[in-house]
């Protein structure tokens, strides 16, 4: 875990125990603090699921590529403009995935950016002056809803990963600035969340698909291929192996993303819903604690890929 | 068949058959062959990568009319392709497959 996100974990759980000894009203403002602290949290680590995607499409491609180049070697230099046309649409289109990725981190950065927002006007010194900032933020966050609905991963648009709830009523809360802030944040913070649930499920479903054809492809060449050589393993090998092992089990962990919005979600409803209930804060940061083991592993796998 | 669906047997029917021509056992196959079809199989890799990658970044709204027009031919010739990918070993096959449903997809995406 990287000291950024050990920083903030160590404000959840600073949080989380501070529950325990506040009074009621207090203690919502609390859980919305710790809320805002997880969010923040899940955002930083989403940024590492957006890479790995990028990359992961990328590196399927260039396996692709790589394959292909040796197969028409001996062809290149007869229809050089045949071949640099065609690298060049494979550029263009992965570009073009790319750019989906990015509007999707834009508008989980801008998300990250209220749930902080929020943290400050549970806290009544800073409340006034935030109130203004949060609506901006959460003009951003509308905006950018609007946007990424539209965008497409896998022929659907994010919209059609959504899976509809049901329409809730939001509590009323006693700090002034924060209540006048959920009343009108609630709905277009509820569409941020499920559109960031779709875009992860969306994500998730593609890197799969990719990561799968990297990693069958590095096994073999990278693994099984020079142990099948008579001669002396490379010196590499024991890394590019573990690099591979490492990388199989990173994928497997893709779900633990779509755990984390999910139960984010989950809680933020509960929040805004009801001001007696018990909130399950507790799932929430274990949610979010593995999609952080997911995010640091994924990083140390990209790393790894790209030192060889 | 729902345009969906079609969409989602496409891009699952070409994910399966860029896995098998990544395998080592594809690039055994082709170490028999002429360099012409050597040259063949390169060539069709790289627009099987151009039709994954535009599918997969394509609005189905944006291609449902072009789906639907083609839906008959695209069905039956990625059904064709998966009985082909059976067996490796007959590379002229697959690439005769793969060509012709590359050549269906070429009416509903861009490729070169």
């Amino acid at each position: 875990m990287n000291t950024q996100n050990i920083t903030s974990f160590s404000r959840v759980g600073i949080f989380t125990c501070a529950l325990v000894l506040c009074g009621c009203d207090e203690q919502r403002l609390s859980q919305y603090s710790t809320f805002a602290t997880a969010g923040q949290v899940y955002v930083a680590n989403f940024h590492q699921v957006t890479a790995q995607a990028g990359s992961a499409m990328i590196a399927v491609d260039s396996v692709l590529m790589s394959t292909a180049h040796k197969d028409v070697v001996s062809d290149l230099k007869k229809n050089p403009a045949k071949y640099s046309a065609q690298v060049e649409q494979h550029d263009e289109l992965l570009q073009k995935y790319l750019g989906t990725l990015q509007l999707i981190d834009a508008h989980a950065t801008a998300l990250g950016a209220y749930f902080d927002a929020i943290a400050k006007l549970t806290d009544n010194k800073t409340a006034t002056n935030t109130a203004s900032a949060a609506t901006d933020l959460l003009n951003a966050v509308d905006s950018l809803n609007t946007h990424l609905a539209k965008a497409t991963i896998l022929g659907k648009p994010i919209a059609d990963y959504v899976s509809k709830g049901t329409p809730f009523v939001v509590a009323h809360f006693q700090v002034k600035a924060l209540d006048a802030q959920l009343q009108r944040a609630a709905p277009i913070v509820d569409i941020a969340l499920s559109l960031q649930e779709g875009a992860v499920t969306a994500i998730g479903e593609q890197t799969k698909a990719s990561l799968t054809d990297t990693l069958k492809n590095r096994e073999s060449t990278d693994v099984i291929e020079p142990f099948l050589r008579t001669n002396e393993l490379p010196a590499n090998w024991n890394t590019n192996r573990e690099a591979y092992l490492r990388a199989s089990v990173t994928l497997s962990n893709v779900s633990s993303a779509q755990s984390a919005i999910k139960q984010l979600h989950i809680t933020f409803k509960q929040l805004v819903e009801n001001q007696t209930a018990s909130i399950d804060l507790q799932t929430l940061i274990t949610d979010i604690s593995a999609m952080s083991a997911y995010a640091n592993a994924t990083q140390t796998t990209l790393k790894t890929a790209g030192a060889k | 068949m729902a345009i969906s669906d079609l969409y989602a047997d496409t891009l699952s029917a070409l994910t399966a058959t860029r896995s098998k021509m990544l395998s080592p056992a594809w690039q055994a196959s082709l170490d028999k062959v002429t360099t012409a079809d050597r040259v063949a199989a390169g060539n069709a890799l790289l627009q099987l990568g151009s039709a994954i990658l535009s599918l997969s970044t394509a609005s189905l709204a944006d291609i449902a009319l072009q789906m639907s027009a083609n839906a008959t031919q695209l069905a039956s010739s990625t059904k064709d392709l998966a009985e082909a990918l059976a067996d490796i070993t007959k590379v002229q096959n697959i690439l005769q497959k793969l060509t012709s449903a590359l050549s269906i997809i070429a009416k509903i995406v861009p490729l070169l």
